[in-house]
């Protein structure tokens, strides 16, 4: 074969190696304690998703996410809610209704479980792009226990997905590229299909990871055939796949009687909507504006629900027993390290021509990038799409800070810092789960501030 | 860790050609399912040759007769004065007493259980399949009214005397009766009594003719119960129905 893809990442050019390996040659116990480590951290992860989850009431948007699970796929048709993105979580959301019914398991259950999977994939992928044990962990940590990741795991909406899938593709890549298992990169293209069947900004990622493999062809690049059949290949399953698995998850709007001549209206349209969305409601109300994400403390999304009692003796609401928010505040001790993280890696990344710290660095960039410059309010839930790399990035940089020589100011800082993450975490905590209000000190304070909250006019968005 | 077997350019081609002939399958198996599921009757020019012409007397007696007749996934050619519009988030349930189990239904059972009338019957049409896609054609008035409208909507491209507008993906085209045109397949032809506030029923013929609109079902509807329509335009729709069934002679 004359055109080789490396199977090292390399020391100029390529990722870090991944310090566990040398363990798992030296010795099995090293790299089972590892695991070991891994386990418990998805297990910490697990226990924030599921704690409180059987009382948690249901969102609008859940019922909203049921009902149009079963119009898409009984009869083809989109909505009522968020129809203009692709369909996958319609037949995901109906595929665990018909096994699990419409209790909290059948309609929230999926994301549950993606959302925790996400812990091990991000330790995998951290690994693999910083070459650190202890970055990984603590990345995988950060995920575990970060209040966005946790709120929308326990919800049924898509956004979780749309960190699971490119996760999942970006593993498969590298495995690939290590491997040299096509099998690999059908995987990859698979999930990256999946997550474009989520939601489109799954491209982004997809470009990165896409740009990675056909950079590792060209740097290898012999010409000749085995150089052609390579391109072909790389391109059938990181470009022809994933569309193929988009346009597949339409199946039940054919029902419809549409043909496929009829399909790129309706792409049209679901980007036009996507273009200028500006909500549900007459005004806009919480964070939506991206730029501010890594800015601003106290960055949040809020999810209101308004129950009556199903029982019991007829009486006037009362909002203060009848409002539950579930508010996803950033951590700040996370977000608010995003810049000077990634100045810092950007940095290390051109000083040391690192492949795997310029490609966390681009699909930090490009996960998040699009989303600050666009004309139309982002909301912050949205931000678990960017959380994956915003997770190793931090950690990553932090443990660059650490003096290479010294062992005591290494082993304590993202330890020490993680410790602090997980406190603040910990605190923030009732507020992602609905328990805010009745929180002492602060509880009434955080009501007042949910009814108190503005709306912002539309008129921000108008298309220009 | 050990180099692993090298790939073969044979492999590869091979597995690149599969992924695109999969690729063009399912491109292929996805048009022909969606031209499966299109229900029809057998289709006549309207104007030209009789075709299964039915009198009614409301719009939602409309849209059963498609219903007990299964049509689906069809082009539905709407004439008539005015446009009704609606608010579809209205028909939403947002129960303040929601909790697991959620109620599960089809939106478009629970629209045509509790809110099928004269204004609705279009939407429920597209709701439950029996319409992919509606060309109203309006009269001046109305149309103007809704170019106006169209104005602030997302997805809408404006051209001499037609709209082009859609609503959650579904397609709409909105067009004056000079205008008016066939979609390249048989329709599902309404003609309601109010159409003739502006137009002849000879016009309107005529109008069928030259754009070469093919129906295999044609409904013609007294609108009873609208105070707007006047019993003239009534006589003119049973003149149109009488040119129908002449083959527009």
């Amino acid at each position: 074969m004359s055109v080789e893809l490396s199977h090292h990442s390399g020391t100029s050019a390529g990722a870090a190696r991944p310090e566990g390996r040398s363990h798992a040659v030296g010795g099995s116990r090293a790299g089972e304690r590892t695991w070991l480590l891994v386990a418990g951290i998805t297990l910490v992860a697990l226990v924030f998703r599921l704690y409180g989850i059987w009382s948690q009431l249901p969102t609008a948007d859940e019922q909203a996410v049921l009902l149009s699970a079963v119009n898409y796929m009984e009869s083809g048709q989109l909505g009522p809610t968020m129809w203009n993105h692709p369909a996958l979580r319609n037949i995901l959301a109906y595929g665990m209704l018909k096994a699990f019914g419409s209790g909290v398991v059948g309609t929230i259950g999926l994301n549950l479980v993606l959302g925790t999977l996400c812990t091990p994939l991000i330790y995998a992928v951290a690994r693999r792009l910083a070459g650190s044990l202890r970055v990984s962990l603590a990345a995988a940590l950060i995920w575990a226990v970060e209040p966005l990741a946790v709120e929308y795991s326990r919800q049924a909406i898509n956004d979780i997905y749309l960190a699971f899938f490119p996760l999942a593709g970006i593993l498969a890549v590298y495995r690939y590229l290590d491997r040299e298992r096509p099998a690999w990169l059908l995987v990859a293209g698979a999930m990256f299909g999946l997550g474009l069947a989520s939601k489109w900004s799954a491209l982004f990622q997809l470009a990165v990871m896409g740009g990675l493999v056909c950079y590792r062809l060209f740097r290898s690049w012999k010409g000749g055939a085995a150089g052609a059949a390579r391109a072909f290949f790389i391109g059938a399953a990181l470009g022809i796949l994933p569309v193929t698995i988009y346009l597949a998850s339409f199946y039940p709007w054919f029902q419809r009687g549409y043909r496929l001549e009829e399909w790129p209206a309706l792409q049209q349209s679901m980007y036009r909507e996507t273009k200028l969305h500006t909500g549900y409601k007459d005004l806009i109300y919480g964070d939506h504006k991206a730029w501010q994400w890594f800015l601003v403390p106290g960055i949040s999304h809020e999810d209101f629900i308004f129950h009556l009692p199903e029982s019991g003796p007829a009486r006037e609401p009362n909002l203060r027993e009848d409002l539950t928010v579930l508010m996803a505040v950033a951590n700040p001790l996370v977000w608010l390290a995003v810049i000077p993280a990634f100045l810092l890696l950007v940095r290390a990344a051109r000083r040391e021509r690192s492949e795997g710290l310029t490609v966390l660095v681009g699909l930090l960039l490009f996960s998040y990038g699009p989303m600050a410059v666009v004309h139309r309010p982002i909301w912050f839930n949205t931000g678990v799409v960017v959380l994956p790399y915003v997770a190793i990035l931090v950690p990553f940089a932090l443990d660059r800070l650490a003096p290479a020589a010294s062992t005591g100011a290494r082993r304590y800082l993202v330890p020490g810092y993680l410790a602090a993450v997980a406190l603040v975490s910990l605190v923030l905590f009732p507020l992602a789960i609905g328990k805010g209000f009745g929180l002492p000190l602060v509880g009434d304070q955080l009501f007042q501030n949910a009814l108190n909250r503005q709306g912002e006019s539309k008129e921000l968005y108008r298309e220009r | 860790m050990s180099d692993p077997a090298p790939v073969s350019n044979a492999r590869l081609v091979g597995l690149g050609l599969l992924i695109c002939l999969v690729a063009a399958g399912v491109c292929v198996g996805l048009d022909r399912y969606g031209a499966s599921c299109r229900k029809s009757g057998v289709a006549a020019a309207a104007g030209v040759a009789p075709a299964s012409v039915v009198r009614l007397a409301t719009p939602e007696a409309a849209y059963r007769f498609w219903r007990e007749r299964g049509y689906h996934g069809r082009t539905v050619l709407y004439v008539a004065s005015g446009w009704e519009r609606i608010d579809p988030n209205q028909f939403g349930q947002d129960d303040p007493r929601r909790n697991y189990p959620l109620s599960v239904y089809r939106t478009a059972d629970h629209v045509e259980k509790n809110f099928l009338d004269r204004r609705t019957f279009l939407y429920v049409a597209a709701l439950q399949g029996v319409a992919r896609r509606v060309i109203a054609v309006l009269g001046p008035a109305a149309f103007q009214e809704a170019r106006e409208q169209a104005k602030n909507a997302k997805n809408v491209r404006l051209g001499d005397g037609t709209i082009y507008l859609t609503y959650q993906g579904f397609p709409r085209w909105f067009v004056t009766g000079e205008r008016l045109f066939a979609p390249g397949e048989p329709v599902l032809l309404y003609v309601a009594a109010s159409a003739f506030k502006e137009s002849t029923p000879a016009e309107l013929v005529a109008r069928l003719k030259r754009a070469g609109v093919k129906t295999d079902a044609a409904v013609l509807c007294d609108d009873t119960g609208n105070p707007e329509v006047t019993a003239g335009e009534r006589g003119a729709l049973d003149e149109f129905a009488r040119l129908l069934e002449r083959g527009g002679r």
